[in-house]
């Protein structure tokens, strides 16, 4: 499993692994003249690793950076700062034309298949596109060998292929964008909340159909959601983010069974749960609203909303520190771990 | 219903129908339920299966081309007392305009979409008087005393000042208050919430179902809410009526639905949903797609993903049956022993 020490460890299973990565966005402000006023940090010095074949899961709630984090790593968007290694190569720094190999091996699946596939084209042509791109097939005899081989593989029927997106149904489309992913062999596949747009049943169908595709691919899911039911399904690790920082980070189990950060305890305690018998009486309850990320609070930004508040919190950001094998937090209150280590390569 | 206190709404038979081109959406068929003084009913259904249409029936907020096709809603009121049968209107037979002495007044609807229920060009003020001064005979002054008084109610700090807000001037979770506000500011016996958390972050999701419990308790009314996530059902019902393609499959108690479902679509449902409090779960998707609405036969919708059929549903449509308050449709239920404790 994901074991961070084994970090520097090249040429082991170590598939990604993300540094202190960052990505700002300007704030623009100025009539004719346009001044950079302020930075939203979107993503502010986050570092995970994914093992060949595993998924790793990043949860939060809406502005805390788990999309951005998943578009800078396949670099639909260039990071301000940080380092992405994938297989060993950091892609962090690659200019676009480096980058061109690298693209097959990484590919995303978003939220919403009816904007993430091209009303205009047939199932046959979106597919065959990134084939013909990276150069997979040569005749034409073999694009239709592996459409086929690719639609059955995501449960699809061989006669799909001349239709349209608009004559399937939400949970039959979000299967298209997966073979569309699918279809060049990727290494790492990033799914940005993928079943979010469907209904449950539909979910579930979905959700079967990416782990069987993992175990034979051996491809890492970065799996981002807001929905913790479905992450704890579907990741063998999982990193909690709120503001732009991950503030926790470990195996699903553990951190679903032990949470540390005050801020996971009361995401996790704000998740109902299906069964009327757990039904709490006065929950937990997070107060207040999530600061604004161009306006962060000074020290920890959860700081102004914890109930464990105390005068450290205010100076400055609690590092990252491990307090077990495969689990880590960044919170003043546990700041006697042992701090994570950054080995530079 | 072997209920103790009378119920102050009874839905019998409701269809609500719409005539397109292309055939005859059934988007209600069929739908019966009661509610009573203080009591949260859970409707629960995937898209499409007509949770939302029965909401918009009961408060004649359906527009062409749909229409109320058939059925009675029985609704315990003190208006119109000449057109009443046994102490019960019938609102399925109001006309026009006089929908506007029941909605708002006696039954209250809250959407999904805050942003949407909101008129952005209005301050919170305006909205809330608006509402208040066209139920009750109050002056402006005295409604925004009410105004304020009810968003001190749902959890706003200084509301004197906030009143006065834009709705572009609040969160996702202030705007879902100040929507509450509204509806409770006339303290009706009805509160009708269609995926009131839907739009909102899971700790904000949290606040406001707090909230709505809350004042439910307080108000001691009616709640009919109306969700797609079974764990929401479980926090907030009493009784939860799952539906699907546009009928109730089954309606009992919420105890029941979720330990001993008796319909095969229930029993399906909560076998494919992931848990947060289960680790190694193995989860069972059900095969196939949601139903096509327009022409459907006039069989069980969840005929072709049923893995208990019969040959008899082939041939009919199994009615709502009930023994002992548990409602349910269909010809092969499952009867014992399949716990989702």
């Amino acid at each position: 499993m994901g074991e961070e020490k084994d970090m520097n460890d090249s040429g082991s299973k170590v598939l990604l692994e993300v540094r202190d990565l960052q990505k700002y966005f300007p704030i623009k402000s100025g009539f004719l003249i346009q001044k950079t006023v302020a930075q939203l940090k979107a993503v502010d010095g986050v570092s995970f690793t994914i093992d060949k074949g595993h998924t790793f899961g990043i949860v939060g709630e809406s502005g805390c950076g788990k999309t951005t984090i998943g578009r800078t790593i396949i670099r639909l968007l260039n990071p301000t700062g940080g380092n992405i290694f994938l297989e060993g190569e950091d892609i962090a720094i690659l200019k676009e034309r480096s980058l061109k190999q690298y693209r097959q091996k990484m590919q995303i699946v978003f939220q919403d298949p009816t904007s993430s596939l091209n009303p205009r084209m047939t199932v046959g042509q979106t597919l065959s596109e990134p084939l013909l791109f990276h150069g997979m097939v040569r005749s034409k005899k073999e694009v239709e060998e592996r459409m086929s081989q690719l639609l059955s593989s995501v449960g699809l029927k061989p006669y799909h292929v001349d239709r349209y997106p608009h004559q399937f149904s939400g949970g039959q489309r979000q299967r298209i964008a997966i073979a569309r992913a699918i279809c060049v062999d990727p290494s790492l596949i990033v799914l940005d909340e993928p079943t979010s747009a469907l209904d449950v049943s539909v979910q579930a169908q979905i959700i079967k159909l990416l782990k069987e595709l993992q175990g034979k691919l051996n491809a890492g899911y970065i799996f981002i959601s807001h929905n913790l039911s479905v992450v704890r399904y579907i990741s063998d690790r999982v990193g909690i983010m709120y503001l732009g920082k991950m503030v926790e980070k470990g195996d699903t189990n553990e951190i679903f069974e032990n949470p540390m950060h005050p801020y996971s305890k009361a995401l996790l305690a704000a998740t109902p749960i299906p069964d009327p018998k757990t039904r709490r009486k006065r929950k937990e309850l997070l107060s207040g609203q999530v600061p604004s990320p161009i306006n962060r609070p000074t020290g920890c930004f959860f700081r102004t909303r914890c109930k464990y508040a105390m005068p450290a919190c205010e100076k400055e950001y609690p590092q990252m520190v491990r307090i077990a094998q495969n689990h880590s937090v960044s919170c003043h209150l546990y700041s006697l771990g042992e701090p994570e280590k950054i080995v530079e390569k | 219903m072997s209920d103790l206190n009378e119920p102050i709404l009874k839905v019998e038979e409701l269809r609500t129908y719409f005539d397109l081109a292309e055939g005859t959406v059934k988007g209600v068929d069929d739908v019966s339920f009661s509610l009573s003084e203080n009591e949260v009913i859970g409707i629960v259904g995937e898209t499409g299966s007509g949770k939302s249409v029965t909401a918009k029936s009961l408060v004649g907020l359906i527009d062409k081309p749909g229409r109320l096709a058939g059925g009675r809603v029985f609704f315990k009121t003190p208006e119109f007392p000449e057109r009443q049968k046994g102490g019960y209107l019938d609102l399925a037979q109001l006309q026009g305009d006089e929908y506007t002495k029941i909605r708002g007044k006696h039954i209250s609807i809250i959407f999904q979409d805050p942003m949407t229920s909101l008129d952005p060009l209005y301050t919170v003020a305006d909205q809330m008087t608006e509402t208040i001064m066209f139920h009750q005979k109050v002056d402006e002054k005295e409604a925004l005393d009410i105004a304020v008084k009810m968003l001190d109610k749902v959890g706003f700090s200084n509301p004197r000042e906030r009143v006065h807000q834009y709705p572009f001037e609040l969160s996702g979770g202030q705007r879902q208050r100040v929507v509450i506000a509204i509806a409770i500011s006339c303290n009706p016996e009805i509160l009708i919430a269609d995926e009131p958390t839907t739009a909102l972050d899971v700790t904000v999701q949290a606040q406001i179902l707090e909230l709505m419990k809350d004042l439910q308790a307080e108000f001691k009314s009616g709640l009919i809410f109306i969700t797609h996530d079974l764990a929401v059902i479980a926090e907030m019902s009493d009784r939860v009526m799952v539906m699907y393609g546009g009928k109730t499959m089954e309606y009992t108690d919420v105890f029941t639905i979720f330990e001993k479902p008796m319909h095969p679509y229930t029993h399906a449902l909560l076998s494919c949903i992931p848990r947060m409090d289960q680790k190694d779960q193995v989860l069972e998707p059900i095969p196939g797609q949601p139903p096509m609405m327009l022409n459907a036969p006039d069989l069980c919708p969840f005929l072709p993903r049923c893995p208990r059929k019969l040959e008899r549903c082939l041939k009919e449509l199994p009615s709502l049956i009930h023994a002992d308050g548990h409602y349910i449709r269909c010809f092969n239920p499952i009867t014992n022993g399949v716990s989702h404790g």
